[in-house]
């Protein structure tokens, strides 16, 4: 195939993928941010390594190229817990990589670049390992045999002018980039359906290969499972190892949590993502077999463009270059955009706010995702056939898996700190090193052979501590990942927490000037808009997060210095929780004191009930025997008259007159007893214009017999006034507080009436023996006699007045004789606009 | 729905790093296709299967 027309089949292919992310950017906007687009996304999991490298590794050491999609599966099963919580935190705080959360977790420190630093050397072997697969695969289709990089630096400057394109428009990379992602996700149908395509052309063509494979003694262990306690560690370490380098690789982060647009999308992708994967492998291993067979010679890892053209067919060939082109592509292009984030958001960016250069941030994102590409070109045609870069995918999985203790602790432990994750993860990052990437260095020639021997047996660097029989990628990723989570568990438990960090505050408009600053006029706007309704602290943490994802958390803080202040010590949770607990108590507190009041109160109220209600009884007994004397004497006197029809004309005017007394007193009884009944039932008030004087004129006379009888004299000091009340009631409350007046007065009862501001004073002064001081308080309350009567008067006095709007009080003191006073107010009648007088 | 994810990866990591060089079957070969292939592959689609039945309603 001619090398030229190949090239230009190659750029085709590269400009369709701008026009799929520009349409991607535009009318199929929609589509980018569906479910499936989202779910076909992560698929940039499948790399070249898993295009051509598969199959290679099928032709090589049998099954096990089928753990490194197994683990992703059973990562994703386990979405609920992982990815859920994860995008959670990726929301609220805008996180663009795992360093970002480990910045948020474990607070500022050394965490984060070392993060982005191990990433860069341990994935650029990868990128280079992609640039590789496009140029080895052009360079056999081509026919040609050097120089290999030609057309592997074009291709790269392209996927970094399209990752700068679709990946860089603005500062804030927490942004969605629909373009990327739809491109990505097309390419991984292309990669997948063109896989598909060649395993069935081949099958087609040549059948199943298994009867014969099962017959050839060279190609039976390829078709056995796992042997041994070795084989079988190797397989469960691979399936572990790729479930987390799937999870921490940053370019599985940046589609599955920064593109996501939709947590519901992840439903759809825990199936559809592995479904996908296991399609993608269906084809390897009768791929690899017919290759092993037809091709004894020939690079494994060529076998998907070497079968097609054994059987005479360059176009399906060329189909199979552009799906490991695709496969390559979408990986460079993802990585370098995620790494370039890195880079420049926990490596450069505090050096260019150092150097006051912190505008051109965007300008040194571009350019790392150029430098990126470059240093991963130059790895490439440096190790070019070396182990180092033959054997970089799973050297870089397990440098990826070094983030696992730190990361997963830090979600799901709330004792993990600082000091644990940075001891582990430089313990971890150490032991990488001597274990996979130096002997990969050596195994290529750019170390003494001897480093392989280690300087001591039991510091073998594929076998540490005498260890034998694992191969180099398990032992490596046991040791080092278990150095790693043995000293984030370990430093962590005897490390104590730090302060939690100092909160700070600050004002709306001086935090949007900030971001205006930094993101730019239309984040300042968004920002004014979203933070109207925060408070202080929370402005902050806002404008924290949309920094930090600018510019890196690091750098958000120190920026944030100048715009905030300290905030007062807000309450921990725990301090918020102690403070509740101390609220509750004190709540409690008052509410036992309430109870105990309303207890009192009501044992009051039942002692104030039981004396009212004996006293009741008594008065109910005082009553009848009060009825019951006059109604004696009444009945005797009459048995008297009739008995005796002789008495003598004086004797019966006697015996009549003393029936009329008796009557006239049981009229009295029944008339209070009745009133104290209407009072208790509430009958409305008859107000008219009433005469004051003259009532009280009439009172007085009412009572005079009774007064002439007892030998009383009777004094009045009488100011005419008019009211507008009940003209019945007022004469009511009058005798009554005569007649009781009269019962304990000597020689003398006085009846004052005087007109004062508003009201009318009425004062009815007796000589008697006055109101002893332990009775005052009960003069007033019903069935309270100290004289014989009905114990009903004063109550009903009293009752009356208020209920006319005045007040009733006693003046005595005792032995100066009793003064009962009361007031009633001085209404006008609408029918005497003239006044009360 | 935590319970049954979390069953469910338990059933798939059991499932996918079973010893079966211990089984007796897993040396041979099933309907002209290598039983260790068959036996992964099927218990793929089963995971797969019970994650879409878990998984498909929003």
């Amino acid at each position: 195939m001619s090398a030229l027309a190949l090239f230009l089949f190659l750029l085709l292919y590269l400009a369709s993928l701008f026009l799929v992310a520009l349409w991607g950017e535009g009318r199929g906007r929609t589509l980018a941010q569906s479910g499936h687009a989202y779910a076909f996304s992560l698929a940039v999991y499948a790399t070249a390594w898993t295009f051509f490298g598969s199959v290679g590794r099928a032709a090589t050491t049998g099954a096990t190229f089928l753990p490194i999609y197994l683990g992703p599966t059973l990562v994703l099963l386990l979405w609920p817990f992982l990815h859920g919580r994860i995008l959670q935190l990726a929301r609220s705080h805008r996180l663009t990589s795992w360093a970002d959360f480990l910045f948020l977790r474990y607070g500022p420190g050394l965490l984060g670049p070392i993060t982005a630093l191990f990433l860069v050397v341990g994935l650029l072997p990868y990128l280079a390992l992609q640039l590789k697969a496009i140029a080895q695969a052009f360079l056999f289709l081509s026919g040609g045999r050097a120089p290999l990089g030609d057309v592997a630096l074009p291709t790269a400057l392209l996927l970094a002018l399209f990752a700068i394109l679709f990946g860089t428009r603005h500062l804030d990379p927490s942004e969605r980039h629909p373009g990327l992602v739809l491109a990505v996700a097309f390419e991984s149908w292309v990669k997948l359906l063109v896989l598909l395509l060649v395993g069935g052309f081949v099958l087609w063509h040549l059948g199943s290969p298994f009867p014969r494979a099962l017959q050839d003694p060279d190609l039976l262990p390829l078709l056995r499972p796992p042997e041994g306690l070795a084989g079988h560690l190797a397989w469960v370490s691979l399936v572990l190892l790729s479930g987390l380098a799937f999870l921490f690789l940053p370019r599985q982060f940046h589609v599955s949590v920064v593109e996501n647009t939709d947590p519901g999308h992840l439903r759809p992708a825990a199936w559809l993502f592995p479904f996908y994967l296991l399609l993608i492998n269906l084809p390897v291993l009768p791929l690899a077999l017919w290759g092993r067979t037809l091709l004894p010679g020939g690079n494994p890892d060529l076998y998907v463009l070497a079968l097609p053209l054994e059987l005479g067919s360059p176009g399906v060939a060329l189909l199979a270059f552009l799906g490991g082109v695709s496969a390559a592509t979408a990986m460079v292009i993802v990585e370098s955009l995620a790494l370039s984030i890195l880079i420049s958001n926990h490596l450069l960016s505090p050096l260019l706010l150092r150097w006051k250069a912190l505008g051109s941030l965007l300008l040194w994102r571009r350019l790392s995702i150029l430098l990126v590409m470059l240093l991963s070109y130059l790895y490439f045609r440096l190790a070019g056939e070396a182990y180092a870069l033959v054997a970089m995918g799973l050297i870089s999985f397990v440098a990826v898996a070094q983030l696992a203790p730190a990361g997963l602790l830090g979600l799901f432990w709330k004792g993990a700190t600082p000091q644990g994750a940075l001891a582990g993860l430089l313990g971890g990052m150490a032991l990488w090193t001597y274990t996979l990437f130096l002997p990969a260095l050596a195994r290529s020639g750019w170390l003494p052979q001897g480093f392989l021997e280690g300087p001591h047996p039991l510091l073998h660097p594929e076998g540490l501590l005498g260890l034998q029989g694992l191969d180099p990628i398990t032992h490596g990723f046991l040791v080092s990942v278990g150095l790693n989570l043995a000293l984030a568990v370990g430093v962590s438990l005897f490390t104590r927490k730090g302060p939690a960090p100092e909160g700070r505050t600050g004002e709306l408009g001086e935090l949007a000037a900030l971001v205006g600053r930094v993101l730019g006029p239309e984040a300042e706007k968004a920002f004014r808009e979203e933070a109207q309704t925060l408070s202080g602290p929370q402005a902050v943490a806002l404008a924290e997060s949309w920094l930090s994802a600018a510019v890196g958390p690091a750098t958000a803080r120190l920026l944030l210095l100048s715009a905030t202040r300290e905030a007062p010590a807000a309450p921990s949770p725990f301090e918020a929780l102690l403070e509740e607990a101390a609220r509750e108590s004190r709540e409690v507190r008052a509410y036992a004191r309430a109870l105990e009041e309303a207890k009192r109160e009501l044992s009051e109220a039942y002692e104030r009930l039981k004396a009212l209600d004996q006293a009741k009884d008594e008065i109910l007994a005082a009553v009848s025997h009060e009825l019951k004397t006059p109604l004696t004497a009444v009945r005797a006197l009459a048995e008297i008259l009739e008995a005796n029809p002789d008495l003598s004309e004086e004797e019966r005017r006697r015996f009549t007159a003393l029936m009329a007394k008796e009557a006239a007193r049981l009229s009295r009884l029944v008339e209070e007893v009745l009133a104290y009944t209407r009072l208790q039932a509430g009958v409305p008030l008859a107000r008219s214009p009433t005469d004051l004087k003259a009532l009280a004129e009439e009172a007085l006379a009412l009572v005079e017999p009774l007064a002439r009888e007892r030998g009383i004299t009777m004094e009045s000091q009488l100011v005419g006034v008019q009211t507008l009340t009940d003209r019945d009631r007022v004469l009511q409350v009058l005798l009554n507080l005569l007649h009781n007046a009269l019962r304990h007065a000597r020689s003398r009862v006085r009846l004052e009436v005087a007109p004062g501001n508003h009201e009318v004073l009425f004062r009815i002064q007796d000589d008697g023996p006055g109101v002893p001081q332990e009775a005052k308080a009960l003069v007033f309350e019903p069935f309270q006699s100290f004289s014989g009567g009905t114990g009903l008067g004063l109550f009903l006095a009293k009752r009356l007045v208020e209920g006319l709007g005045g007040r009733i009080w006693l003046e005595s003191r005792e032995g100066n004789g009793a003064s009962f006073a009361f007031t009633l107010p001085l209404e006008v009648s609408h029918e005497n606009p003239g006044g009360g007088r | 729905m935590k319970e049954k994810a979390l069953a469910l990866f338990l059933l798939a990591l059991v499932l996918f790093t079973l010893p079966l060089e211990l089984f007796s079957w897993g040396g041979r070969s099933l309907w002209g296709i290598p039983a260790a292939y068959l036996y992964l592959f099927l218990a793929w689609s089963l995971v797969i299967l019970l994650a879409y039945r878990l998984y498909r309603r929003p």
